[in-house]
């Protein structure tokens, strides 16, 4: 298996390259000076054409495409993100200080759709046709096709707006530090239950549904009657044998949600006022801030393929069928 | 898929479904409830919403909130004369471009440390660097004695006004800190100043807190504690909520505008205006008469009414400084559509076609109008595509983003584009000098203007190069005006001292303001 990753590890370090330089060139491919942006969003004033060249040649935005590519990506090899136009800060600090956010925002939102989606999918698949099994269909379609923004909203006009039970915005009370232990705790998670139930609740619709129609499969294979036939109890069917196996494909699915993970999820970081990763990305778009954007772009694709890597190791520890050696004789 | 999956997804019988309504009426209920007011429970503290540009640091000079900690030389009072700040007295050369002041006696740096000459010198050194982040000021400031000092202008920028927003800071803190990294200072979030309020304690992401200052030359401000909440996107639910007093905005959400809980202070931004750019050198608009008729057409008191702004916002039809409009010698744009369908008639765009557009030679009146994909923006676009379709005129409406709209702007590359203009000659120069090719007007009388206010500080040599460049440009409409810029100050009817125009926004004038106690 060690070999197996150091392979897939070494393979990925060409399409890094390849997508560091496809995603350089179609940043700056797109319409729009970020001087332009920089000026009017900084000093929405008159500015000095000299003072303008000086910002130009202090980002290097004076020097031909190629040039700045090449020092791009020589910088990127030696882990240096650049330095921010909108910030003007160090685009590593920037992105360190987001991460711990966005990483309990999304971890928590994922553990959430995990625990609901599966079991609810599961009491689903095995009340098939029963009232619950209508009921958890008819929420799944419904929180799965309702906007993630719209439902945010909602969420804050009734819980913060109006009835003042939850705070409306940002990650922590303002009185926080002067809260005992267990008051910050309960504090923070106060802050996370709204972002993570509407980011965690709408992906554990889908994880239901799924979940539900993978077991069923799973329930109608042969192997599952002959475990009925031996006596098993029907617990032990559901949970030992069908289970394990509806699962591969679910597990294949949350490696895939790496990526997610660290991009965050911007229009719910940007009701919530949370300050993440998805808020920070979006942000330097419309500034055309191309160091945050190519930092951020880059992290998604090392995250993408750190993703799948994890996904193909994953599904290798739960399916016995799958074997690395196999791979490596193939 | 087999039979009995689809029969899964029949829907549920009316009695479940009754139930599952009745379940939910209390969360309904809920949504309609009029929430408590909890801004009285904060008793003495004022709440802020700030939204911070650069990462959590509210208190960098050129930011809303920091008059708070630190102090310029004069204020500008509602008149727009200056007013002894940090400076008590001054005077100025003949052409206005060499100030003298004199520092005020006593004042101190929060750290106990007296306020001198040197700190003021060396601010403006600091932002006359030619790499300044903050200000371009291009001063030269000399040191006469221990209270008084000369601040000369010398370069293209013109400085004056900058003593009125410039704030000092100390010397002796920030003189040995790495220049390169200022963004970087840790000062920024723990700062030193010698304003009315002094910094108290900072939460990461989320606030500063600031007390008043009791050595404050003014005296202790009557608010005890003022609080910069970093609420970014969330600033009007955080007010609804009851957890912040004042937010800013672009216009006045619909969500308070009935709310009884809160007022709104409206403060105009003369160095900007909205307005609908002509390509002039396009086809279309290369007739003075047709860019006329479609400026006459246009409604700007019904579209102020449209989007929710404030009727005294200043509808203007050109270049005003800040004084002049404070007399009221700002003339609004005309409304007569009769007038504007003659001068299209006349201009040879007589026939309709079955779509009600003007043709002439059988070509439609018909272009694009490039906009911001911003609500307000497409808004302002809409409203004026409605009036032109009234006119037999058919406007198109792109909204971008602003990068691509500055950059079609900053390349000529448009039709019409509904984008805001800077009223100063900063803008006249894209309209009429040297990049006048940029929306394909020159006319070499506005270039001389142009040239005329833009070397000189004495304030009336600009205002009657401003007189004429506004006749030049309502004459020949190279841009048709919209509205002016603002800022709505929400603020809960708690804060009480506020008043429009000069001290509508509570973070400039915190030092004056009071809190009611609760009933």
């Amino acid at each position: 298996m060690g070999w197996y990753v150091v392979k897939r590890l070494l393979q990925a370090i060409p399409l890094l390259i390849g997508i560091a330089s496809i995603t350089f060139f179609i940043v700056h491919l797109a319409p729009g000076d970020p001087m332009d942006v920089y000026l009017e969003e900084r000093y929405r004033r008159e500015v000095d054409p000299q003072v303008i060249e000086l910002i130009r040649k202090k980002y290097g935005l004076d020097q031909p495409l190629p040039v700045q590519y090449v020092k791009w990506i020589g910088n990127l090899a030696r882990g240096d993100l650049g330095e921010s136009f909108r910030y003007r800060r160090p685009v590593a600090s920037l992105i360190a200080e987001r991460i711990p956010y966005t990483l309990q925002l999304t971890l928590l939102a994922l553990l959430l759709d995990a625990l609901v989606g599966i079991s609810l999918g599961i009491t689903s698949a095995v009340k098939q046709y029963s009232t619950t099994d209508k009921v958890v269909t008819l929420g799944s379609l419904v929180l799965y096709s309702i906007p993630g923004f719209w439902l945010a909203v909602m969420l804050v006009l009734v819980f913060s707006v109006n009835l003042g039970w939850l705070p409306t915005s940002q990650t922590r009370s303002l009185d926080y530090e002067l809260l005992s232990t267990s008051g910050k705790i309960a504090d923070r998670l106060g802050h996370l239950v709204l972002p993570v139930f509407v980011l965690g609740v709408a992906s554990a619709a889908g994880t239901a549904r799924y979940m539900r129609n993978q077991l069923l499969e799973v329930l109608s294979e042969e192997y599952v009657l002959a475990a009925r036939a031996r006596g098993l109890p029907e617990t032990s069917v559901i949970l030992k044998h069908a289970l394990r196996n509806a699962l591969i494909p679910i597990v294949t699915l949350y490696g895939l949600a790496l990526p997610f993970l660290l991009g965050g999820a911007v229009l719910i970081e940007k009701v919530f006022a949370w300050p993440g990763m998805g808020l920070l990305a979006v942000e330097a778009i419309g500034a055309r801030d191309y160091p945050i954007i190519l930092a951020t772009s880059m992290m998604a694709a090392v995250l993408v393929v750190l993703g799948n890597l994890l996904a193909d190791i994953a599904y290798a520890l739960v399916d016995p069928r799958v074997s690395f050696d196999a791979t490596r004789k193939a | 898929m087999n039979v009995q999956k689809i029969a899964s997804l029949s829907p549920i019988n009316r009695r479940r479904f009754a139930q599952m309504c009745a379940g939910s009426l209390p969360l309904a209920a809920a949504a309609c409830r009029r929430s408590k007011d909890r801004a009285y429970s904060r008793g003495n503290t004022l709440i802020a919403a700030v939204d911070p540009h650069n990462n959590d640091r509210p208190l960098t000079p050129d930011t809303e909130a920091e008059f708070l900690v630190y102090l310029p030389l004069v204020r500008m009072d509602e008149h727009g004369e200056r007013q002894p700040c940090l400076a008590t007295d001054w005077k100025h050369s003949a052409d206005y471009l060499e100030w003298t002041y004199r520092l005020r006696p006593g004042v101190r740096w929060h750290d106990g440390r007296p306020v001198t000459v040197d700190d003021v010198k060396f601010t403006h050194d600091l932002h006359s660097r030619p790499d300044s982040p903050v200000y371009q000021l291009r001063t030269e400031c000399t040191v006469h004695d221990e209270s008084t000092f000369t601040v000369r202008g010398i370069g293209w920028t013109r400085w004056a006004g900058a003593d009125s927003y410039m704030s000092m800071v100390p010397k002796h803190l920030l003189k040995d800190l790495d220049y390169q990294k200022w963004n970087e200072w840790d000062f920024w979030l723990r700062p030193v100043g010698n304003g009315p309020y002094r910094y108290l304690r900072y939460q990461p992401g989320t606030m500063v807190e600031l007390e008043a200052n009791p050595d404050y030359y003014k005296g202790k401000p009557k608010i005890e504690r003022v609080v910069l909440k970093f609420t970014g996107q969330a600033g009007l639910t955080e007010l609804l909520s009851g957890n912040v007093d004042a937010i800013r905005e672009n216009k006045q959400p619909r969500a308070v505008a009935n709310d009884s809980r809160f007022q709104t202070y409206w403060e105009p931004n003369p160095g900007r205006t909205w307005a609908i750019i002509w390509q002039n050198a396009h086809p279309l608009f290369r007739d003075r008469d047709v860019r006329r008729a479609l400026s006459l057409a246009i409604n700007r008191r019904e579209l102020v009414q449209v989007l929710n702004l404030p009727s005294q916002l200043a509808l203007v039809d050109g270049f005003y400084t800040e004084p002049q409009l404070r007399r009221g010698e700002g003339s609004e744009p005309r409304y007569d559509p009769a007038e504007a369908r003659r001068l299209l008639d006349e201009a040879g765009w007589r026939q309709r076609n079955r779509d009600g557009i003007r043709e002439q030679d059988g070509r439609e009146f018909r272009f694009t109008a490039l906009t911001l994909a911003e609500s307000s923006v497409a808004q302002t676009a809409l409203y004026v595509q409605d009036q032109f379709r009234d006119l037999g005129v058919r406007m198109d409406v792109q909204p971008l983003d602003g990068g691509v709209m500055s950059n079609r702007r900053n390349t000529g590359k448009f039709e019409a584009m509904v984008y805001y203009f800077p009223s100063t000659d900063n803008g006249l120069d894209v309209c009429c000098g040297e990049r006048a090719h940029l929306i394909g007007y020159r006319n070499p009388q506005l270039t001389r203007l142009i040239e005329v206010a833009r070397t000189t500080a004495d304030p009336e040599v600009i205002e009657d190069a401003y007189r004429e460049m506004t006749d030049l440009l309502r004459r020949d409409q190279p841009i048709a005006f919209l509205f002016g810029f603002g800022t709505a100050h929400i603020v809960h009817r708690r804060v009480k001292g506020l008043s429009v125009p000069s001290r509508a926004d509570p973070l400039r004038c915190t030092d004056d303001l009071g809190l009611e106690e609760e009933r």
